[in-house]
């Protein structure tokens, strides 16, 4: 134990004794004491000097003494005291201070003494109470019943005179005459102490009027350190989330007087500034609406509650004893938002699929579970599926089993199921039998034909897209995308004839300048090389022309006369404008037409683009000294990025981290691209860079680039193996790694994989494939089923 | 926005039909020139029940906590007090309020 300190003596200072000293001696002393500003002892001198000469030549020191006493003690907000001092010093000295008793008086919580003072102060001959004092004995004076101390006050001062008009005013509009109200204040004059009074009541008169302008206006006419500001504050607050924010600040009285001038019910005040208050604790916010159900509607009280509940899911029995019971259904959607509301999207996902069991009507199709089937695949959208054992593409094929109309899911669905080509053919095959005219689904079907070299089916849906949206640019596009292509496959099948007359169906697309600019150069390229070399150049050049940008007219024309295979000669004319193209100054319009070109081309399935391409790297270098927006450099790197084009990728992401520095992407882009997208080896200053924009990364919250930045520094790294600062990709699973328990997520992982390759082998073993079990697995097979005459799966199908 | 069908006045199981109609209302009553924040209230409330997945996806998911827009919606909804003004003696009671929170500066004039 601690030993307790000896506690310190106080030694008693022993008094001097002054009754020895000289008079002279004690003035020096008095007087070096006021001087110093240490008026309690000076105070204590004059007094003792006072004991001894009592001539009255020491009068004015002790005067001074005590005043500055009173006001050091003021200055402390020791009003009591001061005021002892005060009556000390009249009864030494015989000098009154009306206004400093006044003011002591007043500051002390003694009202009805300071207002009795107040004639003192108003006498002739004594000097008169400033403007302040004066309108606050005015407010002083309205605030209770002191008529007796009011008929003491000299009759001929405004204070007095304009007291019954003030007072008469006020219980006029309190009774709602507002009239007898107007009547009154227009007798106080400006230089009344109830001028602010005045104001005040004119700015309630206003509002009970409902002339909110005009109360605003005049409420601001009002001073804060005016004693009637009080009053007139609520009405110079315009906006619902000021007076709500007022309300929250103030309580008992000021806050019946605030609730009653913003004309709420006192019941539905108290609920706003409860909720206000208690913004942050879902718990105290439910409570509150509990407490205060009857302040508003019951409907809308439930509502609220309803919203709170996945945030305080324990008030759930609290809820249900108030609003009456929850369905099981009810209950596992609050729960499982709740889970979703506390970061735990598995447990959500689990609670999740009880809610579905739970929907009364099982089996059935429901657009309630198609939502929720939905929801869960947004849910876990940006996981991947081996990490939630959920099979993404499987979720939404429910949605749609249970909610066949539902377009969004449909084109989610394309995305997701793009990478199994066979699936994503049949599934815009449904959707468009499913949606015929739905320009969405049409552009999707396009794409699939174009990506499955289904030239001419792509031009018929494109020219039915047309029909259903004749202004759609991009059908218009992906129309003379899908002639170009065509008449391409035609070509490279020697029916040149054939391919003739599909580039004469692009050339005629009516659609905007830059895709028509193409059709003819193409047109014009084919025609030069099989027929009419002069008609060719004429069509060629026409295209030129109409494309606005020379750099993309080059680029087009050098990639067109790869796919044709043009003769040498030719190729070597338009390498040669491409090179001179090198030489002009670029502008934005050409870069934005250069990316739509490259993607134009890949749509079409060209891989000429960057052989054709790279003879621009000089152009492209001089384009990003050109100023962008953040979006829009941001939007290139990532362009050539995802190209690996890295010669074009540097400058841009050099200009880009000049231009906006605290954008971590660019610093990402500019050293992916020094090291050729980590083929080279990264130097130390690129490692710094790039740890520094991780850091900022982090800061900005952008976990992709973190992890972007932790998969190139892992994988290419001086020095061979960088250790890496954090895992790369996943958060949970680096917290699994730092877990203690690892040993037994070990154990459970490697039980769940042998399930599930229990599983797999079962499910071979049936010749089925494993689950999902609507996904578009399903789908595939129900061609062969159909085949061997079982049908089985059939049904399924026939579902969509 | 968690009180949309109320702004609008209408029952939670409002058709497309009803909120269109209750939309159109109040725009007529709020119009975006002179009422611009009634209009904005009313807007987001429509837009956000306009449909039937709208609707569904707002029975099912929607989850938070009232923020400062709620509860000015709150107001909005909520029944205007039975009478305009400060009852009698509120205003009284303020200011004696008001001058117990008071202090007058203290200062000696003659120096």
């Amino acid at each position: 134990m601690a030993k307790k300190k000896p506690k310190r003596k106080r030694t008693k200072q022993s008094k001097k004794d002054y009754s020895t000293y000289p008079v002279k001696v004690l003035a020096n002393m008095a007087e070096g004491k006021l001087t110093a500003g240490c008026f309690g002892q000076a105070v204590d001198l004059y007094k003792k000097l006072l004991k001894k000469d009592s001539s009255g030549l020491y009068m004015s020191g002790i005067n001074k003494a005590y005043t500055g006493r009173i006001l050091e003690l003021a200055a402390k907000s020791m009003y009591k005291e001061a005021l002892i001092f005060y009556q000390n010093m009249v009864s030494m000295c015989g000098i009154a201070d009306h206004a400093l008793h006044l003011t002591l008086l007043f500051n002390s919580g003694r009202f009805e003494q300071a207002l009795k003072i107040l004639p003192l102060c108003l006498q002739a001959g004594s000097t008169p109470p400033n403007k302040e004092i004066m309108e606050v004995m005015a407010a002083l004076l309205l605030s209770n019943d002191y008529h007796d101390l009011v008929n003491q006050l000299p009759a001929e001062s405004l204070i007095r005179a304009h007291y019954p008009f003030a007072l008469q005013a006020l219980e006029e509009f309190e009774a709602g005459n507002f009239a007898g109200a107007e009547e009154n204040i227009r007798k106080i004059s400006f230089k009344s102490p109830y001028k602010d009074f005045r104001i005040v009541l004119q700015v309630l008169l206003a509002t009970g009027r409902g002339e909110g302008d005009k109360a605003f206006a005049l409420a601001r006419k009002v001073a804060p350190e005016s004693p009637f500001y009080s009053l007139a504050a609520p009405c110079s607050l315009e906006k619902d989330s000021e007076k709500i924010e007022a309300l929250s600040k103030v309580k008992g009285t000021e806050f019946d007087y605030y609730s009653t001038v913003f004309n709420i019910p006192a019941a539905t005040a108290e609920l706003v500034a409860g909720l206000h208050k208690n913004a942050a604790n879902p718990h105290k916010l439910f409570e509150c609406l509990i407490k205060n159900v009857s302040a508003v509607d019951r409907d809308l009280s439930r509502e609220l509650c309803r919203h709170i509940l996945p945030y305080a899911p324990k008030m759930i029995k609290r809820f249900q004893q108030e609003f009456g019971p929850l369905s099981p259904f009810e209950v596992n959607r609050i729960t499982a938002l709740a889970h979703e509301v506390a970061g735990d999207t598995p447990e959500a996902v689990e609670i999740w699929h009880d809610a579905l069991e739970s929907w009364p009507q099982q089996g059935k199709k429901s657009l309630v579970k198609g939502a929720i089937w939905r929801h869960l695949f947004h849910l876990v959208r940006d996981i991947p599926d081996f990490v939630t054992g959920l099979n993404k593409v499987s979720l939404l094929t429910e949605s749609l089993f249970h909610d066949p109309d539902h377009k969004p899911a449909y084109l989610q669905l394309f995305k997701c199921s793009f990478p199994v080509r066979r699936n994503y053919y049949k599934l815009v095959e449904m959707a468009v039998q499913h949606f015929p005219d739905d320009v969405d689904i049409l552009l999707e079907a396009i794409k699939a034909a174009v990506s499955k070299g289904a030239f001419k089916k792509a031009s018929r849906l494109a020219a039915r897209l047309l029909e259903v949206d004749p202004l759609n640019i991009k059908a218009g596009s992906l129309l003379i995308e899908a002639h170009l292509s065509h008449g391409h496959k035609l070509y490279r099948a020697g029916k040149i004839e054939l391919a003739r007359r599909e580039f004469k169906k692009a050339v005629r697309v009516d659609c905007r300048n830059t895709d028509s600019a193409f059709a003819l150069i193409c047109m014009g390229l084919f025609t030069m090389i099989t027929s009419d070399e002069r008609e060719g150049r004429r069509l060629f050049a026409q295209g030129r022309e109409r494309a606005g940008s020379r750099a993309a007219a080059a680029l087009g024309a050098a990639i067109e006369a790869r796919v044709l295979k043009a003769p040498a000669a030719l190729r070597q004319e338009l390498g040669k404008e491409l090179k001179a193209v090198n030489k002009t100054e670029p502008d934005r319009d050409d870069i934005a037409q250069i990316i739509t070109l490259i993607k134009k081309a890949e749509r079409m399935g060209t891989n000429k683009v960057m052989p054709a391409g790279s003879i621009l790297n000089a152009f492209m270098a001089n384009a990003a000294k050109l100023k962008y927006e953040e979006v829009e450099l941001k939007g290139y790197c990532d362009f050539f990025s995802a190209r690996n084009e890295y010669k074009w990728l540097k400058p841009f992401a050099a200009a880009g981290v000049t231009s906006y520095p605290n954008n971590p992407f660019f610093t990402y882009y500019h050293v992916l691209a020094l090291t050729a997208g980590g083929r080279n080896p990264l130097s130390r200053k690129s490692v710094i860079r790039l740890e520094e924009a991780q850091d900022l990364a982090a800061e900005q919250g952008n976990c992709d680039l973190e992890d972007l930045i932790d998969d190139l520094l892992a994988e290419n790294y001086y020095g061979g193996g960088y250790p890496g600062r954090q895992m790369p990709f996943n958060r949970d699973l680096r917290s699994m790694l730092n877990s203690p328990d690892l040993d037994e997520i070990i154990d459970e992982f490697g039980a769940d994989l042998e399930r599930i390759i229990d599983d797999e082998v079962e499910d071979e073993d049936e010749g089925v494939p494993w689950e999902p079990e609507r996904s578009f697995v399903d789908i595939d097979t129900a061609g062969e089923e159909k085949s061997k005459g079982k049908g089985k799966n059939k049904k399924q199908l026939d579902l969509f | 926005m968690k009180i949309p069908f109320q702004i609008l006045g209408l029952n939670s199981d409002a058709d497309d039909e009803a909120i269109k109609n209750a939309y159109l209302t109040g725009v007529k009553k709020y119009s975006p020139d002179q009422h611009p924040r009634e209009f904005q209230r009313l807007r987001a409330a429509y837009e956000m029940i306009k449909t039937p997945e709208a609707r569904l996806s707002f029975r099912l998911f929607a989850a938070s906590l009232p923020d400062m827009d709620d509860l000015c919606d709150i107001l909005a909804v909520a029944a205007p007090a039975d009478k305009t003004g400060p009852r009698a003696g509120v205003m009284r009671k303020t200011l004696r309020e008001n001058m117990k929170r008071r202090k007058l500066p203290v200062e000696k004039k003659d120096g």
